[in-house]
């Protein structure tokens, strides 16, 4: 069983960066994909976008001012091919 | 995908691998639809830098060029970057899941007195897919001191909950 998310333990930083990331995009008409996206969200896509948040936020990894919120999404989004189509149209 | 295929506990068939290893093509164009198709790009290059990478080089040209990229958009050191810090973080999760961390931002921080090179990132990933032991011949650079650290806390709390107690 997977533990559950705890953004408690993430830096004040990449928790904003990530929530601007995906809640952004998350309130969006269009974006149907976000709507069946809460058993990515909760579990290995997120604990990747938290990490990368991190990452950026932290200064490990030098990726442009403009670009970290788009990484950060990338990142919450990268196995959304693993979605079947029926459930994401 | 079916569900059945992502949490098959034993080995996968030949066509059940072939599904897995359309997933970032699949999430390539899903991206594509909804957001920038350029920035859909190391979606679909985040399996490429491990050492049994998919897809291969034809079906990323191929797959890219419906948005009218070519192969020089895909091989930006600004999108292998990217890809990089994906497949490191993707890799990172699911062998050693960040969330059962106590603190990860301690973690992380811990080793944040330097920044990464393009260069560094595919090796930082491949080195990330071997085994702890070998991670210790590849130089320590601090994202790997940070993976063995993670590795070293999951593995060790894992393994002390499998010995029996003591009388």
């Amino acid at each position: 069983m997977r533990t559950i998310f705890k953004p408690e333990s993430f830096s004040k930083d990449s928790n904003d960066l990530y929530l601007k990331a995906v809640s952004e995009k998350k309130t969006s008409n269009n974006l149907a994909v976000f709507a069946n996206y809460d058993w990515l969200s909760e579990s290995h896509s997120r604990g990747v976008a938290q990490i990368v948040a991190e990452y950026v936020s932290s200064g490990i990894i030098d990726i442009k001012p403009d670009q970290q919120e788009t990484l950060v999404r990338i990142a919450a989004l990268h196995d959304i091919g693993k979605l079947s189509w029926k459930n994401v149209y | 995908m079916e569900k059945c295929i992502l949490d098959k506990p034993g080995n996968l068939s030949k066509k059940e691998w072939q599904v897995i290893e359309n997933h970032p093509i699949d999430g390539f164009h899903r991206y594509a639809l909804q957001f920038d198709p350029s920035e859909a790009l190391p979606i679909l290059l985040h399996h490429t830098l491990q050492t049994n990478y998919y897809p291969t080089s034809a079906k990323m040209e191929k797959n890219a060029s419906v948005y009218d990229m070519s192969l020089a958009e895909l091989t930006d050191d600004e999108i292998m970057k990217k890809a990089a810090v994906i497949a490191i973080a993707d890799n990172l999760e699911a062998r050693f899941p960040i969330l059962s961390v106590d603190n990860p931002s301690s973690h992380i921080r811990k080793y944040s007195g330097r920044q990464y090179t393009v260069e560094e990132l595919p090796i930082l990933v491949r080195a990330s897919f071997t085994e702890a032991g070998k991670l210790r011949k590849l130089g320590l650079t601090p994202l790997l001191d940070t993976l063995l650290e993670y590795s070293n806390d999951t593995f060790l709390k894992k393994q002390k909950s499998l010995e029996p107690e003591e009388e």
